[in-house]
């Protein structure tokens, strides 16, 4: 339903979720929205009704208890406050419920003996991507779809999990793919974790988002803007053909 | 001729109204200058690939555009209305110290000046950022001296806003009006003390990062270059202070809208008294959610997912004080004059920021968040929406205030509706670009990027252009608008019970007397030091009761040239430290002589501004207003020190994750002599309890050895600190050696500057106890540099030992934490509150003011003793002097009326001798003379200047 009512691509038109990890973050993040919606509407809703109700009428008198000097503090209603605090709490114990459940799948890795470990060195300005093999990249990221038939039982494939290990060689980087919503801090003298999987072959050419779609988040200087590498989901064979030196 | 007097009075004004308006014009000019830096940059990233600007003014644009908006600008704009408002609101005749207050406007200016200046140091200003991250910030990445002289810029900054929070702190305590207890402020005093509490406790700890920052920059020291210090160290420290610096920027602004929104729809507050718990508790939380900056760094997840929870609580007060808001306009009639209109605009904004920021609280959404636009749109509702708006709301609000005039209504509106639609153009389309990284300066038409900031670079300037007819509109009328009413609005807080521009001591119908029926004035019972009772109205004597407002006033009381000279000193020098010996030469120079000309003003008793002191004081009402302006002083210095030591201890727990082998006890030197230097300077906190119990009980002699007993270990543990850092030196234990080192010489270096500050003032003590005709007159001087001395001498020992070069340090299960940073008991016992000493000490401790002394003159025992804070205790004592007197039991008396015929000055029972009479040395050091006056020998002051006119 949810993608019927968003499109083929997600909110807000421009950011197409293009793998599993977007998939789930769009969920969550519709789930925040609707909460959002809900609530602050209501807040709107009393706000501006107030705002119409009370409004000064010609020839009205002066409220009785209009402010003045002197005047203690009122206590107003904290029954009312607990109320509010209580649905507040309750509301958030929801949101969060979900948040951590979407965060504990981002943050580990499923122990996958046919994930493809990349490590990601951010620099100035630019990402380099070395592969277990000792292939680099630099600019371009290389991954294997999702291979369904290549389970944890079947040795020697990719099964399309791609596991990077992200540092810095020099500034604080910030590793991000906004297809995939994934996104760590490269941070020098620190290796941080992140992974995905990758279910749209595709380059450049064929899927424009992937252009461009690795980025730097964090500024690092004069080339911030212009750090960025494009993503390459490939087939099996033909990520095989290029990691094997082709 | 050049008319000197209205530039005599600006620079050299410490009338706190004056300083309101010069924070005021200060503050918009920095905001015209953001907000064109703003308009800049948004120019550039209207189109794809535009080539308007060069990648690096792109960044030192972005960086001095937040840099400037979120410390030069928003928070002075609410210290400007602070400083004009707060002590009406209070009702108090001024701040409690007003020279400090110039010095902070002066030394904000400074600092200001030298933020900006930093464009043209060669090279360029800082350009990584307004969060400064390391190791982006380090001399390797940003060798350009403009980066440094803003990491100066920022410390001296600080400065101003540490001295200008101690000073709110201590009036807002101390100064007000009887009857006006802490439930009566206005939510615009309440919103300040939090923003007050806040800057004391987070602006020290950015002080600390700074340090660290100026240190690797400029002395070679390796906190962010080496693996265990690094970019992480500079994230804890500077989102300690980053969240906080939130709600600083908020609330000043937030609290406002809450007194709009009461005042416009003539109704009380709802729920006054949960709102500001709400606030405190807001408050407290704000140092516990820093780390949602840091969702990324791939730091511990369970302590993230704490953050997470941390965040969103801290929503739950704001909250509730968005629905008291509201419910605050059920029942009223609602008028929707301009500031209202920015009340519920800032209102609407800030809740529409506030649902945001529960998203950014997920640390999942995060993932998508950071370092995207999003975030820029999030914060710029928050800050700009909530709280700059409603600073608008206050400008429209208090200008009738400020000038007398009315400015235009049907202007003010048009600028609300064209703010209103350029903001939401401006920040809205925001959230739609969140997968575009904040800060670059180019992006690709492939990105699709395009048509939504153009969108937004059209909202900026709508929103830009809007600010200007409030500009005109405003200035405008101040010269041409229509005279205002004292009271437009119906306002509800003191300022509008007085004239428009109010007089010189804010009140001239007399001490404003609050109750539950409303505001009754009594007559000032103190005379003032420029006029007698009939200047109590607080202008110049002008027919009956007729007044001049301030705006032709220039009373002699605030009137001192030592703050913008300290200031000016303090910024030639930091700026002679980059850029040349002779600035740095002529710099520290102007700052030493101007401190030394402040010494002798406060020794002379002049620029002392007298207030009434029988008004409400609670909870502090056992303190002297300058202990109690140390103490806050000192707890900030703990935030300082207590982030230096999170420093070291973060440092300490990484370097065996990253094999880096911390030195042990005694392995880099000897630590006998570092010891014995600690054992040194805890005597000298012995020492100077003694010189407190010797000046407590007139001991003269006792007093001065005391004090030169703690100087001279002072001195030696300076002389002692400077071998030892020979010594390592030349064993090749340097700056840049390693981290451990690094904080080692930071540590002590720190503490060893405040040891060298305490010294001078120690010179002043002593010079001041030299002077001071009775020694218990010094012990309030001498209680307050003990509380210093007594945080000073303390940590040292914690210092030194977290460098890992001491004795507890042997202890590997020793954890140093701010804990330790405590008073030890002989201390706390020796600063024990003033008013223990008993009436006599107090009165021995309010001489001076100039009230006092003309009071004294006048004979009058009532009044003398008002300024004690209780009158009637105040009559009760003088008739029970004079009873003794009477028998002729008391000889001190006897004496002094045998000097003197008439005791026209207080006997104190102990002082046996003229010779030790309190007002005795001082007499002579301000030239006064002992003459007759009414037929009677008298010891005669140096009559003020107006009233030796009304003679």
């Amino acid at each position: 339903m949810l993608k019927a009512f968003y499109g083929q691509y997600g909110y807000p038109v421009l950011v197409p979720a293009l793998a599993p990890s977007a998939e789930q973050w769009q969920s969550l993040f519709t789930l925040y929205i609707i909460a959002a919606v809900i609530v602050g509407g209501a807040v709107f809703v009393i706000f501006f009704f107030f705002l119409a109700r009370y409004r000064r009428k010609p020839g009205a008198a002066e409220p009785t208890d209009a402010p003045r000097v002197g005047v203690m503090a009122d206590r107003g209603n904290p029954a009312l406050a607990a109320i509010l605090t209580a649905f507040l709490v309750a509301l958030f114990f929801g949101l969060t419920l979900n948040t951590f459940a979407l965060n504990a799948y981002l943050q580990n890795p499923p122990s996958d003996p046919n994930a493809l470990y990349i490590d990601v060195i951010g620099f100035q300005w630019g990402w380099r991507f070395v592969y277990a093999n000792g292939r680099e990249a630099i600019g371009e990221l290389r991954v294997p779809v999702v291979n369904g038939t290549c389970t944890s039982s079947v040795r020697g494939c990719w099964s399309g999990t791609v596991i990077l290990n992200i540092t810095s060689a020099d500034v604080f980087h910030s590793f991000g793919i906004a297809v995939f919503k994934i996104k760590r801090d490269a941070i020098p003298g620190r290796v941080n974790q992140a992974w995905f999987v990758a279910d749209k072959v595709g380059i450049p050419d064929t899927i424009p988002e992937y252009r461009e779609a690795v980025r730097c988040y964090e500024l690092c200087g004069t080339g911030h803007a212009l750090m960025f590498a494009d993503l390459l989901v490939l087939t099996g064979d033909n990520f095989r053909g290029w990691y094997n030196g082709g | 001729m050049v008319d000197w007097i209205p530039l005599k009075r600006w620079l050299f004004t410490t009338n706190h109204k004056d300083i309101g308006i010069l924070y005021l014009f200060t503050s918009l000019y920095f905001f015209v200058t953001a907000g064109l830096f703003a308009l800049t940059f948004r120019f550039q990233l209207a189109i794809p690939s535009n080539t308007f600007l060069q990648p690096d003014e792109y960044n030192q644009l972005v960086t001095t555009h937040g840099l400037l908006m979120l410390l030069w600008v928003i928070t002075p704009l609410g210290a400007a209305f602070a400083n004009y408002f707060v002590p009406i609101q209070i009702g108090a005749r001024d701040m409690a110290f007003p020279r400090l207050n110039a010095l902070s406007y002066w030394v904000y200016l400074a600092s200001g000046m030298l933020a900006l200046s930093s464009y043209f140091a060669g090279g360029g200003t800082a350009d990584w950022g307004w969060t400064t991250y390391a190791p982006l910030n380090t001399v390797e990445f940003s060798p350009a001296v403009g980066g440094s002289m803003m990491g100066l810029a920022l410390m001296l900054l600080m400065a101003s806003s540490i001295v200008s929070t101690v000073n709110f702190l201590v009036t807002i305590f101390r100064l007000r009006a009887p009857g006006m207890s802490l439930m009566r402020l206005p939510l615009f005093t309440w919103g300040w003390i939090f923003t007050s509490l806040l800057m004391l406790w987070a602006f020290p700890a950015f002080v600390s990062a700074l340090s660290l920052l100026v240190a690797d920059r400029a002395f070679g020291t390796v906190f962010f270059t080496s693996s265990q210090g690094g970019p992480l160290l500079w994230d804890h420290m500077f989102w300690f202070f980053g969240h906080p610096e939130v709600y600083v920027l908020l609330l000043p602004g937030f609290a406002i809208v809450g007194d709009l929104l009461s005042t416009f729809s003539r109704r009380p507050l709802y729920a006054k008294k949960i709102i500001i718990p709400c606030l405190a508790i807001a408050s407290i939380l704000s140092f516990t959610v820093w780390a949602h900056h840091m969702f990324m760094t791939g730091i511990s997840q369970s302590l993230l997912e704490a953050f997470n929870v941390t965040t969103e609580l801290i929503s739950i007060p704001f909250a509730i004080i968005v629905i008291a808001y509201i419910f605050t306009l059920r029942g009223g009639s609602i008028r929707f004059t301009t500031p209202m209109l920015f009340a519920v605009g800032a209102l609407g904004l800030f809740i529409i920021g506030g649902v945001t920021g529960v998203f950014n609280s997920s640390v999942a959404l995060d993932t998508a968040f950071r370092g995207t636009f999003w975030v820029v749109g999030h914060f710029h509702y928050t800050i700009v929406g909530g709280g700059l708006t409603g600073l608008f709301g206050g400008l429209y609000y208090w200008f009738p205030k400020l000038t007398g005039r009315m400015y235009s209504e049907r202007l003010g509106k048009i600028h609300f509706a064209i703010y209103m639609i350029g903001f939401n153009l401006l920040y809205f389309p925001m959230h739609l670009l969140y997968d575009m990284p904040r800060r670059i300066f180019t992006y690709d038409a492939s990105t699709g990027w395009g048509p939504i900031n153009l969108l937004i670079t059209i909202g900026g300037f709508t929103f830009g252009i809007s600010q200007l007819i409030m500009f005109a509109n405003l200035l405008w009328s101040a010269r041409r608008g229509p005279a205002a009413d004292k009271d437009p609005w119906g306002g509800y807080s003191l300022e509008w019970g007085i004239p428009s521009p109010p007089p010189e001591f804010n009140f001239p119908e007399g001490v404003p007397v609050i109750s539950a029926s409303g505001v009754t004035f009594r007559p000032l019972t103190l005379a003032m030091a420029n006029g007698g009772q009939a200047m109590a109205d607080g202008g110049h004597a002008n027919g009956s009761h007729a007044y001049v407002s301030h705006e032709d006033e220039f009373g002699e009381e605030h009137w001192s040239h030592w703050p913008i000279a300290v200031a000016a000193g303090a910024g030639i020098a930091l700026w002679g430290l980059l850029m040349g010996l002779p600035a740095l030469f002529l710099g520290t120079g102007v700052l030493a002589a101007a401190l030394v000309g402040w010494g002798r003003e406060s020794l002379r008793g002049r620029s002392e501004v007298p207030v009434e002191a029988t008004g409400e004081k609670w909870p502090f009402d056992r303190l002297e207003n300058l202990s109690l302006g140390m103490w806050i002083f000192v707890f900030g210095e703990i935030a300082f020190f207590g982030t230096l030591f999170g420093a070291f201890v973060f440092l300490r727990m990484n370097s065996p994750l990253t094999g880096f082998v911390w030195p042990r006890p005694g392995e880099v030197h000897n630590i006998f002599w570092g010891g014995f230097n600690t054992i040194v300077l805890l005597t000298s906190g012995l020492t100077m309890v003694f010189a407190l119990t010797f000046a407590r009980r007139g001991s003269y002699r006792g007093l001065q050895a005391s004090l030169v007993a703690t100087f001279a270990l002072g001195v030696f543990f300076m002389v002692n600190k400077a071998f030892e850092w020979n010594e390592l030196f030349t064993n090749g234990f340097t700056f840049s050696t390693s981290s451990a080192s690094s904080i080692y010489y930071v540590l002590t270096g720190v503490h060893g500057a405040h040891v060298v500050a305490g010294l001078t003032a120690l010179v002043y003590l002593m010079v001041k106890a030299l002077k001071a005709g009775s020694v218990k007159q010094a012990s309030g001087a001498v209680e307050i540099f003990g509380i210093y001395w007594g945080m000073v001498d303390d940590p040292d020992r914690g210092g030194r030992e977290h460098a890992g070069v001491a004795r507890r340090a042997r202890d590997p299960g020793h954890r140093i934490s701010p804990g330790d940073f405590h008073f030890s008991r002989v201390h706390a016992w020796a600063i024990r509150p003033a008013s223990r000493r008993g009436l006599r000490g107090h009165l021995a401790h309010n001489r001076r003011s100039a009230v006092h002394r003309i009071a004294l003159l006048r004979g009058d025992a009532a009044s003398r003793f008002a300024s004690v804070g209780d009158e009637e205790i105040g009559r009760q004592v003088s008739a029970r002097g004079r009873g003794r007197r009477n028998r002729g039991r008391n000889r001190g008396a006897r004496r002094d009326r045998h000097h003197l015929g008439e005791p026209c000055l207080p006997s104190t029972h102990r002082l046996r001798r003229w010779g030790q009479h309190p007002e005795r040395k001082r007499h002579r050091a301000s030239g006064a003379r002992v003459g007759v006056r009414r037929g009677r020998l008298c010891a005669r002051e140096r009559w003020p200047r107006n009233l030796r006119k009304l003679e």
